[in-house]
């Protein structure tokens, strides 16, 4: 698995590591650790497609932007999804396709993901690709 | 990846109940750090705290001690169960001394039922709660308003629910700030902190939030005489709910800490020991800006456990078939317990200007002052401090001892002993929700996981929390409440 969930980094809450060949994949690695937090992607069925555009002048503060619209579309149009994709445009500007559907009961929800939190956060390239370590506040 | 395990400091004991790591155990601490905690409760906790509580030691204005209340465990920043006070004039404020859940907290209310008229209806009474204040990831409430009133709401508070339906006047004299912090600006918010909270007003969330039908058992009253003067008696059946101000407020601590990291260092030449103690002075403009957004936050978190109070009510009403007032359904206090107030405490002999942020922490006023509601005036401010699902929560009142002490407060529930992951190891919500039916406890929860992550065998003894409190004399315990029903996200 491309990312793994860090039981000692946390005690109330969720932290997870991903290590990925691509810049991409780092994103969409670390877009579906916070999917499996918050509920079974596999329940989740494929109605809805979103997309946004960020950027930003650093790589920890692109991914930290990235895993908050996740959040933010979550709580604003209560959307959860099973899938992501990550087009690089530029050396730090993305575009994101993500599908999904709207928060139901029958769905197998799991905990929800307050926010991003900048504890041990670390995103940076490695000689093997990238590394990324996150804790979700729960 | 290996991470550094945090030494343990050098511990100095006080008293049976208060511990000491000097400020010489790190560079840069202003102050000492304060531990309130049995010998048991300090031996168990993880080395963690006494790091982040010692880098809260190192930032500019703190007065006294870092502090650290008796449930504390590690966070980010600071540790929860945290207490720091800052001078007005020369100290930081910061979204991490306060917490992403801006406002979380406790309410309390009384019924005039006794077990033996809930007992057989408590099948009726969760499954009709459980579909009238929704909890779970994501899911909205049944307040639909748009961007203006929404942002009436944040800067009126419970006042604003009130007015507009959901509670009774009487409801704002029992709630911490009379239901609204006043200096609350939605200027100061962003248009996303409000498009994360305008659909969930009247909802639980998840994690440890929970809403929870429980038993005043008459060997659990520990003072009979404030107990009567509140409103408890025997065999009485309350409610207890804890949650916070939703998607609103955990986006204005995410915006603010991204501000106050971008200007912190190049604007004020603040240095510090983790990201997540990001912090501007009190006064500057981005402080004061954060102040009056976190504000918003709190009267969010009083917005949402008002509307979950009106509906509540609205459900014993028809589980009952009698109206609201006549089952006795008042509330007896809502205390939050992720803040920052500003309040006057004598320093060095000379009243001052205070910042006291608490996370994860109960603000805990004796008798006699003024933010007491008037019918508790006599006996101190109530405290509710929440146990795990299984082994039951405490009502207590503030002391005269805690506002000299920790700056007027005291614990906040019982702390995790244990991660998620490991809790998912040990029990699985299927057969918990079963082992709890069969001890008297009816649990409905929208996740079976999220249930095996809250066992009771996952948090700290309450009841050792709850000693520790009373025997350094920062609370005292009135009586401790037992759940028979829960519903959570």
């Amino acid at each position: 698995m491309p990312y793994k969930f860090v039981e000692k980094l946390t005690r109330a809450d969720v932290a997870f590591e991903c290590e990925s060949k691509t810049l991409s994949e780092l994103f969409e690695d670390s877009a579906q650790a916070l999917f499996e937090i918050m509920c079974n992607p596999k329940k989740i069925e494929s109605k809805i497609t979103k997309e946004f555009v960020l950027e930003n002048d650093t790589l920890e503060k692109l991914l930290f932007n990235f895993l908050d619209e996740i959040i933010f579309l979550k709580d604003s149009e209560s959307m959860l999804f099973n899938s992501c994709t990550v087009e690089f445009v530029d050396d730090l500007k993305l575009k994101a396709t993500l599908t999904g559907d709207k928060v139901s009961l029958d769905q197998e929800l799991r905990v929800d993901a307050k926010a991003v939190t900048m504890h041990k956060f670390e995103a940076k390239k490695t000689e093997k690709g990238y590394f990324a370590r996150v804790i979700i506040d729960i | 990846m290996a991470f550094r395990e945090f030494p343990r400091p050098p511990i100095k004991k006080v008293t049976d109940t208060e511990w000491l790591v000097e400020k010489n155990y790190k560079e840069g601490m202003n102050v000492d750090a304060r531990i309130y905690a049995t010998k048991g409760l300090i031996d168990n906790m993880d080395n963690a705290v006494f790091d982040q509580l010692t880098n809260v030691a190192t930032l500019p204005g703190i007065l006294n001690y870092a502090l650290c209340m008796p449930d504390g465990h590690s966070g980010y920043g600071f540790p929860i169960g945290g207490v720091a006070a800052f001078d007005a004039e020369t100290g930081v404020i910061s979204p991490g001394g306060i917490g992403f859940d801006i406002g979380c907290g406790m309410r309390l209310m009384t019924t005039n039922l006794t077990i033996k008229d809930v007992k057989p209806k408590i099948k009726e009474l969760i499954g009709n709660l459980f579909d009238n204040v929704p909890a779970g990831v994501g899911r909205g409430g049944f307040v639909k308003i748009n961007g203006s009133d929404f942002k009436q709401a944040i800067e009126q508070g419970a006042k604003w629910c009130v007015e507009n339906g959901y509670g009774w006047k009487k409801d704002l004299e029992r709630i911490e700030d009379n239901g609204c912090m006043s200096g609350a600006d939605s200027a100061k918010v962003s248009d996303r902190a409000i498009k994360r909270g305008i659909n969930q007003i009247g909802t639980l969330g998840s994690g440890n939030h929970y809403l929870e039908i429980q038993h005043v058992k008459e060997e659990n009253i520990l003072d009979k005489d404030a107990a009567k003067k509140i409103g408890i008696f025997p065999d009485q059946i309350v409610v207890m709910f804890h949650c916070g101000s939703r998607g609103f407020g955990h986006q204005v601590a995410t915006d603010y800490l991204q501000t106050f990291l971008s200007v912190m260092e190049s604007k004020y030449k603040i240095k510090i020991l983790d990201k997540e103690l990001a912090c501007a002075p009190f006064s500057s403009s981005e402080g004061q800006d954060y102040f009056k957004a976190m504000q918003c936050g709190v009267n969010m978190s009083y917005v949402n456990r008002q509307t979950i109070l009106h509906r509540v009510r609205e459900v014993f009403s028809k589980v009952f078939n009698s109206d609201a007032e006549k089952l006795g359904l008042n509330l007896i206090y809502d205390c939050a317990h992720n803040t920052a107030k500003l309040e006057k405490y004598k320093v060095d002999g000379t009243l001052k200007d205070v910042l006291v942020h608490r996370k994860g922490a109960t603000r805990a006023f004796g008798p006699g002052n003024k933010e007491v509601p008037k019918d508790f005036s006599e006996l101190g401010q109530p405290i509710i401090i929440g146990g795990s699902m299984e082994t039951g929560s405490y009502l207590l009142l503030g002391t005269k001892d805690a506002e000299e002490k920790t700056f007027g407060s005291t614990a906040h529930g019982s702390g995790r002993a244990m991660s998620r992951t490991k809790a998912r190891k040990l029990w699985t919500g299927e057969q918990l929700q079963k082992d709890m039916e069969d001890k008297g406890i009816l649990v409905k929860a929208v996740s079976y996981r999220g249930l095996a992550e809250e066992a009771g065998g996952a948090y700290k003894n309450i009841d050792e929390v709850i000693q520790a409190t009373a025997l350094s004399g920062i609370s005292k315990p009135v009586t401790k409440l037992v759940p028979i029903g829960n519903i959570k996200g």
